[in-house]
């Protein structure tokens, strides 16, 4: 209403009632006494009566309302300013601020009943025009009057302050707000925050009234921003194992919007919460609501994404933090930023050169899971896998060789969940493939089916695969995702199918004859579970190898109790007969040496490549084929099973092979000394029981010896020849048992047994002379990375097995301990450590030093060395 | 010194003992298998004429039922007859 | 067909000599009906046994390892014409052994492969130039008993091969076979697997 208009109608008022002349010296001094905003209607008052009655009293009367206006503006300034400052009287502000909200509010309330009495005196219905124009010039001149950022940060402090003491005051479950559930503890509830929010729903009404409330919108904001994030730091960081997110949504619930109520209560125009917190009515209400609570995943994943990696590591422990993930991607847009984040901490703390293979897989098969978790479309997974995939194919030759023992390894067939179903099977190398397919997809299709029943199908969005699983089952009722074989990821990964599957072989093959004892039925179901995998084809080798281990143990029964083979008592012998076309060419020969099939080619040596690799490698290395005298009591043994063998199987024979298989062989010298060594090769147990037979040897001599008559004479041929390649052999078996203390060498060519030792060293040594993870070449591994040991030495280090270790035996325990927290290290970084803690005595030695430490260690059965790593054995190991 | 063997997992390898390796019928080797098995050894054995002449047995049978073969060994086209295996 | 086979192997005849007869069915070719000119088309690789294809495979193989050895050296006598479009159809070359009256000169075998290869035959016939010689039709067949009724498994390509080379060097004089005209006449366009082959035993 402008004043013009105003003043038209209030001349017409005063036209028709005298009246007005009585009572405008009342008014006028009512309107005054109400403030600031009194003055514009003061004005128009003293405009109508200067028409009325004359200038003098119009004048008065507005310019005392000016004043008090004037006064009261200055009074809010000082006070937002000073609750601004005054951070230790921050309650006693609160209280100056009610009370001066509190009087600006009287003092409107004031000043409408008196227009309202006005209003009525003089008949004027149009009421709500006035007290509304009367409201918002008041209004505005009070906002104009304050220090509007010293007003805010005072207000800020209030608010978060009162929010600390509702926190505290809220109950800590969560409030029940569907009626049925409304117990008499809810109403408890209901009441206690009612309470706890009293003085915060006082103020705001205040402000409210003064038209404050809604210049503050963005400090409330933002105060319940800092404290959402401050309280999601708080009850997450750090707890793996607690799903923080229904707590989180009830804190909102509990502490946060009663607050928001209590701030902006019932006001319409600048209310956050609509009316009832709980009730979805307002649109502005939901909205701020909205936000809070997206700010709240906001803070949660941003807490969850930086401790992923340690997530990643506590898996399956941290599965309800990664529900938290899986939840927050869902209700925020941060996929990108998430999986960038993860990329980021893989490179940082994954893929260096420090981290061993075997742990990067470990850790890379529990991203997987834990990223299908959080995705099922496996959209993130695959953009943090191609950098892994990269760096390992660029680095990490050993791989493969890795995921295939970790396969092996106590566990692992639950690691890359094999016993799970319903994976793709995808056969190698077609064959048989059709069939296979056929009923794959036929059990796709009924799991769509059942699929559809319950939702409908959408197809899968390219970057929001996520809004399809909002709702979070665990476990297995969920559909596994199409991605879902982690072996065959993994495989992906590290490289092909094919590869794998020879790497298997070949894992299998060691772990089939290089022990005394086989563990048959725990790899006959693991094969079983990979055929799914990859195909009956891809692994019908290994099957073959299987049969032939169970077939050799039946006709060793047989043969036994035919009576056609007899062991003496106290030795285990057992054989394996194999299939040479279905094992691994490392079967039969390492190095050029072994067994060669084929002695009785008459047909052409054209090789075939595509049907038997074994045989054309062998036929092309130059082999060298030459039989073994085997040492007792395994040449009676080996004989008698020859023959019991081609009377049963005719037109079969059997070659053994003297590079596979393991011996327990244990040597009693003068001086008491016992050295007993597992898993030697028969090549290495016919050496030392030659020197059973005489103490010195020559190379020479024992060639002779140990070689058939016949290939003694196959000295003739292509160059290095048979005996040549054997010589190597037997060179490096002879470096083994010097190595371990039963002979040493007299001069250039001779070796001697060592009766006594000096100085005399533990009676009784057991040593394990293979890892149990190698197989029947480990031998040749052992001997070479000792020799290697040697060749890195100084020349003195020929003796340093022994010499080095009366001062290195301090830093054992250091050692052990280490190995107990790090699980295993490589030699560079035990030494790197013991540099860096050992003080008490400081440690100064060199790592050929370390390395003799170490190999005692792993004599004496207290640690494992694998593949350049060093960890304690494990009881599992035994 | 002196030197106990307490236990051993020997291995061997068997072979077919017969006057060829590869089977002249199909080619392969007599220590894998024909072409239609897996199992070498007593899944796929060995038939030896009395000639001699050694095939996969499942092999040399094939012959003999076509019409091409008048019941000869295909290398030395002699009457095939299969040797008696002493058991 | 049996008794055809047993009529033809019991006969001793001074000279080979085509029958005009055709028998009805094409033996690993599965075509070639009576009174059709077409000839019968070969097994497609789909279609053969998974004994034929795998040693069909292997023999490619053993030509490949030993052709790869001599590649710096001049073609061999007898050579595998790579590369092979079907692993059913492959054509081998053929040159006169020196000091023989083919000497040379080079021809082109074609081999055919049923089916259930090696237990059948292949068929084998010259193409293009047909060496003069008294066993070889000037239409490329070929009377040499390996090839019908005395194949055996044990043969192959190679041999086969051998065997024609050296059946051309054992010649004393070029000339057709006698009754050359009228077989080339008679079986124009069948197979010769489908001819009925009476051979003398003169060795070859």
């Amino acid at each position: 209403m402008n004043s013009e208009s105003w003043q038209g109608w209030w001349r017409e008022a005063v036209d028709a009632d005298a009246l007005v002349s009585r009572k405008s010296g009342a008014v006028v001094e009512a309107l005054s006494r109400v403030g600031l905003g009194t003055a514009l209607l003061a004005h128009h008052w003293t405009e109508c009566l200067r028409q009325v009655e004359g200038v003098a009293l119009g004048r008065d009367g507005g310019e005392s309302a000016m004043k008090r206006a004037e006064r009261h503006g200055r009074s809010l300034a000082e006070l937002a300013g000073e609750a601004a400052g005054g951070v230790s009287v921050r309650h006693d502000a609160e209280r100056e601020w009610l009370a001066a909200a509190r009087r600006a509010r009287d003092a409107l309330v004031e000043a409408e009943a008196a227009i309202e009495w006005l209003e009525q005196r003089m008949g004027w219905r149009p009421r709500g025009a006035l007290v509304q124009q009367f409201r918002v010039e008041c209004q505005a001149r009070i906002a104009a009057g304050l220090d509007g950022d010293g007003f805010r940060r005072g207000m800020r402090s209030v608010f978060a302050g009162r929010f600390e003491q509702l926190c505290t005051a809220a109950p800590t479950t969560t409030r029940l707000r569907s009626g049925e559930d409304t117990t008499v503890e809810g109403d408890d509830q209901d009441d206690l925050v009612r309470q706890s929010t009293l003085p915060i729903r006082q103020l705001s009404g205040h402000l409210q009234d003064v038209g404050l409330l809604p210049h503050l919108i963005d400090t409330v904001a933002a105060c319940a921003y800092a404290a959402i994030t401050r309280h999601v730091e708080v009850t997450a960081a750090g707890h793996f194992s607690c799903y923080a997110l229904p707590p989180l949504l009830s804190w909102l619930e509990r502490c946060v919007w009663p607050w928001l109520e209590a701030i902006f209560g019932n006001r319409s125009g600048a209310s956050l919460a609509d009316g009832h917190s709980s009730g979805g009515g307002g649109g502005e209400a939901a909205h701020w609501r909205a936000r809070f609570a997206h700010h709240t995943y906001e803070a949660l994943l941003a807490v969850r994404t930086r401790e992923m990696f340690d997530m990643v590591v506590d898996f399956p422990d941290s599965l309800p933090a990664l529900r938290d993930v899986r939840e927050c991607l869902v209700h925020t847009d941060a996929r990108g930023e998430f999986a960038q984040a993860v990329r980021a901490q893989f490179r940082r703390r994954l893929l260096q050169p420090g981290a061993a293979t075997a742990d990067q897989v470990l850790h890379y098969v529990n991203t997987v899971k834990a990223l299908r978790w959080i995705d099922p479309y496996g959209l993130l997974l695959e953009s943090v896998s191609e950098p892994v995939r990269q760096y390992w194919r660029q680095n990490r030759g050993d791989a493969l060789r890795c995921v295939v023992e970790t396969l092996t390894a106590p566990g692992g067939e639950a690691l890359f969940e094999l016993e799970a179903s319903g994976v793709d099977a995808t056969p190698l190398g077609g064959g048989n493939a059709a069939n296979g397919d056929k009923e794959e997809e036929e059990e796709e299709e009924e799991e769509e089916e059942e699929e559809g029943a319950q939702a409908p199908w959408q197809p899968e969005p390219l970057d929001a695969p996520l809004r399809l699983h909002t709702s979070i089952r665990c476990g297995g009722a969920a559909r596994r995702p199409r991605n879902a074989d982690l072996l065959s990821r993994v495989i992906h990964m590290v490289s092909s199918r094919e590869a794998f599957v020879a790497e298997y072989q070949q894992c299998l093959s060691e772990r089939l004859v290089g022990r005394l004892q086989v563990p048959y039925e725990e790899a006959l179901q693991q094969v079983e579970m990979l055929k799914v995998r990859f195909g009956d084809v891809a692994l019908s080798r290994c099957e073959m190898m299987l049969k032939d281990v169970s077939d050799s143990r039946r006709l060793w029964n047989s043969a036994r109790a035919d009576g056609a083979v007899s062991v003496p008592d106290g030795t285990a012998v057992a054989p394996v007969i194999a299939s040479y076309m279905c094992w691994p060419p490392t079967l039969c020969q390492s190095q050029g040496v072994g067994w060669c099939p084929g002695g009785n080619t008459t047909s052409s040596s054209i090789s075939r490549p595509h049907e038997a690799p074994s045989l054309a490698t062998m036929r092309t290395a130059a082999a060298a084929a030459a039989a073994m005298r085997w040492p007792e009591p395994l040449a009676t043994v080996t004989a008698a099973l020859s023959a019991y063998y081609a009377r049963v199987k005719t037109p079969r024979v059997l070659h053994w092979l003297p590079h596979a298989g393991a011996c327990r062989v244990r040597l009693h010298f003068e001086d008491g000394r016992v050295l007993e060594v597992r898993h030697v090769a028969p090549v290495a147990a016919a050496v030392i029981s030659c020197f059973a037979q005489r103490s010195a040897w020559t190379e020479s001599e024992l060639l002779d010896e140990i070689l058939v008559p016949e290939n003694r004479q196959a000295a003739t041929g292509p160059t290095p020849t048979v005996r040549e390649l054997w010589q190597l052999q037997v060179r490096r078996v002879l470096r083994f048992w010097s190595r371990h203390g039963a002979i040493r060498a007299v001069d250039a060519d001779t070796y001697q047994v060592i009766e006594y030792a000096s100085p005399p060293t533990a009676a009784h040594t057991a040593v394990d002379a293979l890892d149990m993870e190698e197989g029947p070449d480990a031998l040749e591994s052992q001997v070479e990375r000792l020799l290697h040991d040697d060749d890195v030495g100084t020349a003195s280090s020929s003796s340093s097995a022994a010499s080095a270790q009366p001062e290195m035996l301090v830093y054992e325990n250091y050692v052990l301990g280490m190995l107990t927290n790090f699980e295993a290290l490589p030699l560079e970084r035990i030494h790197n450590l013991l540099k860096m803690f050992c003080t008490e005595p400081p440690y100064h030695q060199s790592p050929t030093q370390l390395a003799a430490l170490l190999r005692h260690l792993v004599n004496r059965g207290e640690v494992v060395h694998s593949h350049g790593m060093y960890r304690r054995r494990q009881p599992a190991d035994l | 010194m002196r030197c106990e063997i307490l236990g051993a997992r020997l291995v061997a390898a068997w072979t077919w003992n017969a006057s060829d390796d590869t089977c002249g019928i199909c080619r392969l080797p007599f220590d894998a298998t024909c072409t239609d098995c897996k199992l070498p050894g007593d899944g796929c054995p060995l038939a030896i004429g009395q000639c001699t002449h050694p095939f996969h047995l499942h092999c040399i049978l094939k012959w003999l039922a076509s019409a091409n073969s008048r019941g000869q060994c295909p290398l030395c086209r002699q009457e095939w007859q299969f040797q008696q295996q002493a058991e | 067909m049996e008794s055809q086979r047993g009529a033809a192997a019991g006969a001793a005849l001074p000279s080979s000599r085509a029958q005009g007869s055709t028998s009805g069915d094409g033996g690993g070719g599965g075509g070639g009906g009576g009174g059709r000119a077409e000839v019968p088309r070969p097994a497609t690789a789909k279609s053969m046994t998974p004994v034929a294809l795998r040693r069909l495979q292997k023999e490619f193989s053993e030509w490949h390892m030993s052709s790869r050895t001599s590649d710096t050296q001049p073609l061999p006598p007898i050579y595998l014409e790579t590369p092979v479009q079907r692993l059913d159809e492959w054509y081998i070359g053929l040159r006169g052994a020196d000091s023989t009256l083919y000497a040379g000169e080079a021809f082109r075998l074609r081999f055919r492969f049923p089916t259930d290869y090696p237990i059948e035959s292949p068929e084998v016939v010259f193409v293009g130039t047909t060496p003069l010689h008294e066993h070889v039709y000037s239409n490329g067949h070929l009377c040499l008993s390996i090839l019908y009724d005395s194949w055996s498994p044990a043969l192959t390509v190679n041999s086969v091969a051998l065997s024609i080379q050296s059946m051309l060097s054992s010649a004393t004089e070029k000339r057709r076979p006698p009754d050359n005209d009228a077989y080339v006449r008679n079986c124009r366009g069948r197979s010769p697997k489908q001819t009925r082959w009476l051979f003398h035993d003169d060795g070859v």
